[in-house]
């Protein structure tokens, strides 16, 4: 049941984490390029042979580079000799040949001896070795380019080191330091700062992909929705084969609310020879779920797992298997209760992954989940975004039948998500029904009128924070522009009757969804009985009018569920009844 | 051809040192190829110094094979200025001895050809001897071997190892020319593919000069990715002439970690797309552009980007200035394009020159 004091959670949003993009180090675009179809070598007898071949050229290049170090000793071939060691995985022999080649780079000391590539490779074999503060000690002493300067700068930004890095740049009068300097202050999250250099460095180099790309996250994040589309556009003109560049504008466009566009899209590209990753994929599936086709959105994701599972992509497997579970179980292919379990262990396995948790929440429904919850929470709370805890301790609270620390922990995550639905409506449920602070939550009830927003649990809710809150009026004009013909919303219409003081009507649409929530067969007859005796004494028309009457009209008694005190939206009610000293269960007479 | 250290090399230098095969006598050894030895020879009849490369006896059939092959294409190649000329060749029969008074006669296949003055790695190996060559010189050994593949490629010829010690120098009074040699890998463009495909996948040789697809092995065996292949290897060259190291050595790192995912990859049946490279090769080409003197930075950069472009069917596009589109003639527009560096080197020299003149006429 999807609304009507129950904020289902449970809905076609994923829980991505691969959202946002990560800012491009310039000039290291090497790791990120997009996969095309090729035919696997099924026959391991390739790739038996090409295993062979790849170790006799690795060979033949660690004999001809020792050679000539021999032959001709320099900066020149020791630094060559250096990354032949290293393919070869003779690591120390790599550091020794790279630290000889840079010892005379640096003795040299005159132009006649000059040898900055030598310098660079021998720095570069350093660096993935990781001897960050070798390099640093070395370069001084070295001519290297300033090309060279900048990217080292780049990648002490990379590493989170701001202040050497700066001062590396500062070292350099390079036309590309501007670049650089975009990015370390994107890095350090001055996006509105960055975007000066980023701009002058594009227009100097407009083919520079990397800058372009972090314009674009830096246009983003400012809210310059357009200009940041178009910068990503500029970089995947330039570099089509660059994954994260794709997938950046590919987010973009689906922010922008064009599904259609990306599906299209990602069908173009796979006709055309595109190997999507896992990630692209799940981009695939969010258009597809944007676009209600949550069949083939579950399918792509099951592609997306798979390729993630091979990649070794602990993180993501996580991610879009939980993802998928909570699909599975909204469409109803999975069972509910199956779908939690599954989820728990999901965190099991992935204990530090929070999405997991974090689509256990939005799964788990009755009380005896709670714990389950709880147990899985602690383990990811500290590392988990202000958001998703704030989610989860709702959540927590709603299950275990605590209005007041529903109350508060809604308001907490409403806060921090203003845009979310799920947000807005958990606060109108917890602070209107929960808590009855009819006003308070009415200000939230008046964003989703002034927002026009659709969502139809928002505005079933705010419907009925609004008949609560003497809105009723304004609650007829909302829900009459919404009807779909579902019996929630024709209860929640019968009681903006009743609050408006149409009594006779009221009670009419109430008896016509109770009819159609009959056959549901669920315990939404039983809800909707107590939601109604709870409204008739909240606005107390037993009083107002014929107390006969009323009773005549209402909804006859209709039992609780076997299994109430395990159903937050009974608790919740439950609580209400103590809270006034009402029977329960609740009933008009 | 810079020697490298092939097992038991000594031991057959020893043997063949002094022979005669045919009308040559093998005076010493001047270098080691990856299967074969390269002598000094004198003409036994008219005292004219050749080179003579002997195929080594045990090594891998392959080898024999190749060694045929660039023997053949030599001969092919032999009206080709660019191309270092096949004089002779043959099988000469050596006495092995292996005991007291006892030997057995072994074959050896050899090609006689010009004698080089050495390989143009031997100048740019040292930083000193490469910071000594003028930008002027360097870009004329560019052009040559420039000149020599589309010499090449026009005869339906692929060279498909192209680097500094494969460049031979030949010194004609004060001017010394490049010829290419080493023609083991070459491929007869005009013959269907005669390897298995991992052979072209992976390319074979020195990674620190292979283009990229060969590190993802993604090499072809069409046309077109063999003359990919050697115009990278012209784009190679020219990086090694500027800066001593290959340009593959510059861009991709560990060969090991690129080979090791590429090998993965290919089990799986994905396909990168070597254009997400492109960032990696433009910062690494700006790099190498900027050590260039100012008035060639421009077309240098141009040149660079199109022949090492790392998508191998970019670098066969046509030329990126209009002035060059009437052109039929593939490269041609790299020739132009180093003339123009050369002239405006030439000028600035001689401006210089002039000045230096004119202040010392003052003083």
């Amino acid at each position: 049941m999807p609304s009507l004091g129950v904020v289902e959670v449970l809905d076609m949003k994923t829980s991505f984490d691969s959202e946002v993009a990560k800012p491009a180090m310039p000039g290291a675009g090497r790791s990120a390029t997009i996969g095309l179809k090729r035919s696997p070598s099924r026959r391991s007898d390739l790739s038996s042979r090409l295993g062979n071949l790849i170790d006799e050229n690795l060979a033949m290049t660690l004999q001809s580079a020792r050679f000539t170090a021999e032959a001709y000793p320099s900066s020149t071939t020791f630094a060559s000799l250096a990354q032949a060691e290293e393919s070869a995985g003779n690591n120390d022999n790599a550091i020794t040949n790279a630290l000889k080649a840079l010892e005379l780079c640096a003795a040299g000391g005159d132009r006649a001896n000059d040898d900055p590539f030598a310098a660079r490779l021998s720095l570069e074999v350093l660096l993935r070795a990781d001897m960050l503060d070798e390099v640093l000690a070395f370069v001084p002493r070295l001519s290297i380019s300033s090309q060279f300067q900048v990217e080292l700068a780049a990648i002490l930004g990379w590493r989170g080191r701001f202040t050497e890095a700066m001062n590396q740049l500062h070292a350099t009068k390079s036309p590309e330091r501007e670049a650089v300097q975009g990015f370390l202050l994107l890095m350090q999250g001055e996006d509105n700062a960055s975007v000066p250099f980023l701009r002058s460095a594009l227009r100097r180099d407009p083919e520079d992909a990397d800058t372009a790309l972090n314009l674009s996250i830096a246009l983003w994040n400012l809210g310059s929705k357009r200009k940041s589309l178009n910068a990503a556009m500029q970089a995947r003109k330039v570099a089509s084969g660059r994954e994260d560049i794709l997938s950046h504008s590919l987010e973009l466009l689906l922010a922008e609310g064009q599904p259609a566009r990306v599906d299209a899209e990602m069908r173009d590209l796979i006709r055309r020879g595109l190997e999507p990753s896992a990630r692209l994929l799940i981009l695939q599936a969010r258009a597809r779920i944007a676009l209600d086709d949550v069949t083939e959105a579950v399918r792509i994701l099951d592609r997306a797992s798979a390729k993630a599972t091979r990649d070794a992509d602990t993180d993501l497997v996580a991610e879009i298997n939980s993802n998928s579970l909570r699909l599975r179980a909204n469409l109803g292919k999975l069972d509910r209760e199956e779908a939690v379990a599954r989820l728990v262990s999901l965190h099991a396995e992935y204990p530090t992954a929070d999405v997991v948790v974090a689509n256990l929440g939005q799964v788990v429904w009755r009380r005896a989940h709670a714990q389950s919850l709880r147990a899985a929470f602690a383990d990811i709370e500290e590392q988990t975004t202000p958001a998703r805890a704030a989610f989860l301790r709702y959540q927590l609270a709603t299950l275990e039948g605590n209005n007041s620390e529903a109350a508060d922990r809604a308001l907490e995550w409403v806060d921090l998500e203003p845009s979310n639905g799920s947000a807005l409506t958990a606060a109108m449920v917890a602070i209107g029904i929960g808590e009855e602070r009819w006003n308070d939550a009415a200000r939230y009830a008046m964003n989703v009128v002034n927002s026009g927003s659709s969502g139809t649990a928002e505005v079933n809710n705010a419907a009925y924070i609004l008949s609560m809150a003497g809105l009723g009026d304004v609650a007829v004009d909302l829900l009459s522009s919404h009807l779909d013909g579902s019996f929630i919303m024709t209860a929640t219409l019968g009681l903006s009757y009743l609050a408006s003081g149409d009594i006779d009507r009221g009670m009419r649409l109430y008896r016509e969804a109770a009819q159609a929530a009959e056959k549901r067969q669920d315990d939404s007859r039983s809800l909707m009985t107590a939601y109604q005796a709870l409204v008739v004494r909240q606005l107390g028309l037993q009083f107002a009018a014929d107390p006969t009457m009323v009773s005549a009209l209402s909804l006859p008694a209709f039992p609780l569920p076997d299994n109430w005190q395990d159903r937050p939206e009974f608790l919740r009610l439950h609580k209400v009844a103590l809270r006034h000293g009402y029977d329960w269960p609740l009933s008009v007479s | 051809m810079s020697p490298s250290p092939v097992a038991g090399a000594e031991a057959w230098i020893a043997l063949l040192q002094a022979k005669e095969f045919h009308n040559y006598r093998l005076d010493r050894c001047i270098g080691r190829g990856a299967f074969g030895l390269v002598f000094e020879a004198t003409n036994i009849q008219t005292s004219d110094h050749f080179a003579v490369k002997v195929l080594q006896p045990t090594t891998d059939p392959n080898h024999a094979s190749e060694f045929h092959n660039e023997g053949v294409l030599l001969q092919h190649l032999n009206s080709s200025d660019g191309v270092i000329n096949y004089i002779d060749g043959g099988v000469a029969i050596v006495d092995l001895p292996i005991a007291a008074g006892q030997s057995i006669p072994l074959e050896f296949r050899y090609h006689v050809l010009t004698m080089a003055g050495g390989s143009l790695d031997e100048l740019i190996e040292n930083p000193v001897a490469r910071n000594q060559l003028s930008w002027v010189e360097r870009l004329r050994f560019f052009r040559d071997a420039v000149k020599a593949i589309r010499q090449m490629h026009a005869n339906g010829v692929a060279h498909r190892d192209l680097k500094s010690s494969n460049c031979l120098m030949l010194v004609r009074g004060n001017l010394t020319t490049i010829r290419l040699g080493d023609l083991g890998r070459a491929k007869d463009l005009r013959m269907p593919p005669s390897l298995p495909d991992e052979y072209y996948m992976t390319g074979r040789g020195d990674l620190r000069f292979s283009p990229p697809e060969h590190l993802y092995l993604q090499g072809g065996n069409a046309m077109g990715d063999f003359l990919a292949a050697d115009y990278y290897g012209l784009g190679s060259l020219l990086v090694e002439l500027a800066t001593g190291q290959g340009l593959t050595a510059l861009t991709l790192g560990n060969f090991r970690s690129v080979l090791q995912q590429s090998h993965a990859e290919q089990d799986t049946g994905f396909r990168r797309d070597l254009g997400g490279l492109s960032s990696r090769y433009r910062a690494v080409l700006l790099d190498v552009v900027s050590i260039l003197p100012k008035s060639i930075q421009a077309d240098a950069q141009i040149v660079l980007m199109n022949l090492a472009n790392p998508i191998p069917g970019a670098r066969l596009t046509a030329s990126p200035f209009s002035r060059d589109r009437r052109s039929t003639e593939p490269l041609d527009w790299v020739l132009r394009r180093v003339d123009i560096m050369i002239k405006r080197l030439e000028l600035e020299a001689h401006a210089a020159s002039r000045t230096r003149q004119k202040i010392g006429a003052r003083s």
